[in-house]
């Protein structure tokens, strides 16, 4: 594929490693679920000098969905009109007492892994007999698409449709981190592809209010080195800027068409749990009143019980960045990506289990 | 790489028999380990090979059975009676055998359409007529409607073992390399494609073919052959990681070094599942000494490749080195990506 | 980008796999161009002399350390 094979050029990675230095440990934030898995993937890591140290943020959107709210989906799958449509990577995830939809699915529901949420659209359009939910999961790169189906269910009357809305925002679970006493954060690796629909702007208060520079970075290996290296220049030269390094598809304004379609299907939700992280106020998204004949929450009764993490869990403490998957006492033991006690592990994004699938112990 | 997190195995009883448990992968394994072995227990089938080896009157045989319960029947490149035969002669053929005759069972629901059934066994006798094998007996049943999902089949064969070669994982030594009859992924993928859920147009076919020519040709190197296995469900992974626990050794690949056709990697990118792991159908698995593997390479033919080799460890891996320099565990295959694909 | 379709959509070729994808977040590409497509949508344009200066930036930083 064109433009993809000099950003991971050999030469390329071992030039920008080479040239990374700071003079004091220093801790940078990569928020991005994809930007952990293609940091451990590639061991960009063990490329950089000790001082500078990587942790990984709240960027995956399966990891941070609470346990109850598991159980809610699940508890909408079991039913026998249901057919219940989601990504892949959710259907593991654990819940609470009721467990995961793969293993409701080995139960007897009908669970059904898409690509997008228009192919679940397309199912309720050829099975109108049922009901088909989609889990809305994701951040602000996949809201759009769940907006834009939900105009598209409105436009064709499509009434067995309906969707779990469980999108949450970047930035304001980047202001929580910020907030948080014991944070020591210095910089930031900003999120790809959130940026290409949000921009660079919601980034600004990082450096204006908080004084960390923030660098929006691609996946390649070359891209995030050269992110590192913007993030060092300016803790350098004293400066706390948001700067793009991911110019060929991120523009500081975004995109307008998304922006206008979360616009009119989504309101932001006066708070929302996120697990491992509590509480955060205007967090997350839920279905405007006007689209509100295809909210799930609407059609279906869900016991929306609030459920602690296991004690041994330290998810939170991961996607703060205050401790590293290894730290955790059941990582690789009780906690596996076969059985896993917190979400972090299931994800494919999950620190956790980028960690554990690179036996990454230090 | 930093440091190596020893994994204990987890013993976990689930109390029903889920999808997860015929992927291939590690529940497969705890299955067959923690419920059939122990209640068959005997020693032809602890090695718990693609065949067994069994000897009769000095005669030494190879004997094999595998089911087909492949969604949907027919598929780009193949069917199910041509998988059903194709799959027991590459057992047979990557135990070092040549196949003589097979059986098959064949379970089918009520109301399967008969021109049907008689096309599927047309692909099978002209699969057996290509492998040069006779489909020697069989047996039939029939099912009520709701159950079998069409068609079943169940497959036997046996095979007269070459004498040249003595494969065991445990004769693998490090410095041993490890070869791949051509490109990975592309049964998976084609099936994949037949269900149709996808909405991605790819012309890519199941490779289902029978190996046993290659690994005859491999059989001529002897000792220095150490070991062979066909990946079927798992994937490539599934069967190094076999390889890895059998031998007590790591095999180190370069990821670069595996053969993935362009659209079948870009298919499997967009679906977020690694090649790794998705079931092939006509390749095999080599592990021959390091003096003769450019003669394996010649006996596989075109698109074959060696993808890594075997060195000494005290914690047996599959590790994939990447271009920069770094290496990432690839374990066996966790949950089931991919249920009833052969 | 192989072609627009009808109905805001368009067929997309991912290094030999096609499929349709939704272009109602970017009307303005034409066959040829190259998207990013996230769950069935295409959510930018690749900007080709955003592309180029990356790769000249990159090529910089290897002259500066084969020079070193």
């Amino acid at each position: 594929m064109r433009y993809l094979d000099e950003y991971r050029s050999p030469l390329a990675v071992a030039a920008l490693a080479a040239g990374l230095h700071a003079d004091r440990h220093v801790k940078l934030m990569e928020v991005c679920g994809g930007h952990t898995h293609a940091i451990y993937r590639h061991g960009i890591d063990t490329l950089l000098p000790g001082e500078i140290e990587l942790v990984h943020g709240p960027g995956c959107p399966v990891c941070v969905i609470p346990m109850g709210r598991i159980d809610d989906a699940v508890s909408i799958a079991e039913r026998p009109e249901v057919i219940f449509t989601s990504f892949g990577d959710m259907l593991r995830v654990p819940g609470g007492r009721r467990r995961s939809l793969l293993e409701a699915k080995a139960r007897g529901a009908d669970v059904r892994i898409v690509y997008s949420p228009l192919d679940a659209l397309a199912i309720a359009r050829e099975n109108a007999d049922r009901e088909v939910v989609f889990f809305g999961v994701g951040f602000e790169t996949t809201a759009p698409a769940v907006a834009l189906t939900l105009q598209r269910a409105r436009e064709l009357d499509v009434r067995n449709f309906s969707v779990f809305c469980n999108h949450v925002l970047v930035a304001p679970a980047l202001r929580a981190i910020l907030d948080s006493p014991d944070t020591e954060i210095d910089g930031f690796i900003g999120p790809g592809h959130v940026s290409t629909v949000i921009g660079t702007r919601p980034y600004e208060f990082i450096c204006s209010e908080y004084g960390r520079p923030v660098v929006v970075s691609g996946f390649e290996p070359t891209d995030i080195l050269q992110a590192v290296a913007g993030l060092l220049a300016q803790l350098r030269e004293g400066r706390a800027e948001v700067e793009n390094e991911y110019g060929r598809v991120v523009r500081r304004k975004g995109n307008p068409a998304a922006l206008a379609a979360l616009e009119e299907v989504f309101t932001v939700r006066d708070d929302f749990e996120w697990r491992g992280l509590g509480a955060i106020p205007r967090s997350a998204y839920r279905i405007a009143d006007a689209f509100g004949a295809w909210d799930a929450e609407n059609r279906f009764e869900v016991p929306g019980a609030r459920i602690e993490d296991p004690k041994a869990c330290r998810c939170g403490d991961v996607l703060r960045g205050m401790a590293k998957p290894y730290e955790c006492r059941v990582f690789g033991t009780a906690c596996t990506p076969e059985k896993p006690l917190g979400t972090c592990m299931v994800s494919s994004e999950g620190a956790c289990a980028a960690y554990y699938a690179y036996r990454r112990v230090a | 790489m930093r440091g190596v997190l020893r994994v204990p195995e987890s013993r976990v009883s689930d109390d029903v028999v889920t999808l997860a448990h015929g992927a291939g992968g590690k529940a497969s394994r705890r299955l067959v380990e923690e419920l059939f072995l122990p209640e068959l227990r005997n020693p032809l089938l602890e090695p718990l090979g693609d065949s067994a080896l069994v000897s009769a009157n000095g005669t030494r045989l190879a004997l094999t059975t595998d089911s087909y319960v492949v969604r949907p029947l027919v598929f780009p490149g193949g069917d199910i009676g041509e998988l059903a035969v194709n799959g027991t002669v590459n057992d047979l053929a990557v135990s070092g055998a040549t196949p003589i005759a097979l059986t098959a069972g064949f379970v089918i629901e009520e109301g399967f359409p008969l021109d049907d059934l008689r096309s599927l066994t047309r692909s099978a006798a002209r699969a057996a007529a290509a492998a040069g094998v006779a489909i020697a007996a069989g047996d039939t049943k029939v099912v009520e409607r709701g159950a079998a999902d069409g068609l079943y089949i169940t497959t036997s064969g046996i095979g007269l073992l070459d004498p040249r070669v003595r494969l065991d994982a445990a004769r693998v030594v490090p410095g041993d390399r490890v070869l791949v009859s051509g490109g990975i992924a592309e049964h998976g993928i084609a099936v994949m494609i037949a269900r149709g859920n996808l909405a991605l147009e790819l012309d890519v076919e199941s490779d289902t073919a029978p190996v046993h020519r290659l690994t005859a040709a491999l059989c001529a190197l002897g000792d220095d052959l150490r070991w062979m296995r066909d990946p079927t469900r798992g994937g490539l992974a599934t069967t190094l990681n076999e390889l890895a626990a059998g031998a007590r050794a790591s095999v180190v690949l370069q990821e670069e070094a595996i053969p993935v056709r362009d659209d079948v990697r870009a298919a499997c990118e967009l679906l977020g599942i690694d090649p790794l792991y998705v079931a092939n159908e006509g390749k095999l698995v080599a592990v021959v000494a390091a003096r003769a593997a450019e003669a394996a390479l010649v006996a596989l033919g075109e698109g074959a490749a060696i993808v890594g080799e075997m060195r000494a460890d005290d914690l047996p891996l599959v590790l994939a080195e990447t271009p920069f320099g770094g290496a990432r565990i690839v374990d066996m295959l966790v949950g089931d990506p991919l249920p009833r694909i052969c | 980008m192989l072609e627009r379709l009808p109905d805001g959509l368009a067929r997309v070729d991912f290094g030999g796999v096609r499929r349709s994808v939704s272009v109602a977040f970017t009307p303005e590409a034409q066959q040829g161009d190259w998207v990013l497509v996230h769950v069935g949508f295409a959510l930018a344009m690749l900007d080709e002399e955003e592309a180029q200066a990356t790769l000249r930036l990159l090529g910089e930083a290897i002259d500066a350390e084969l020079s070193a």
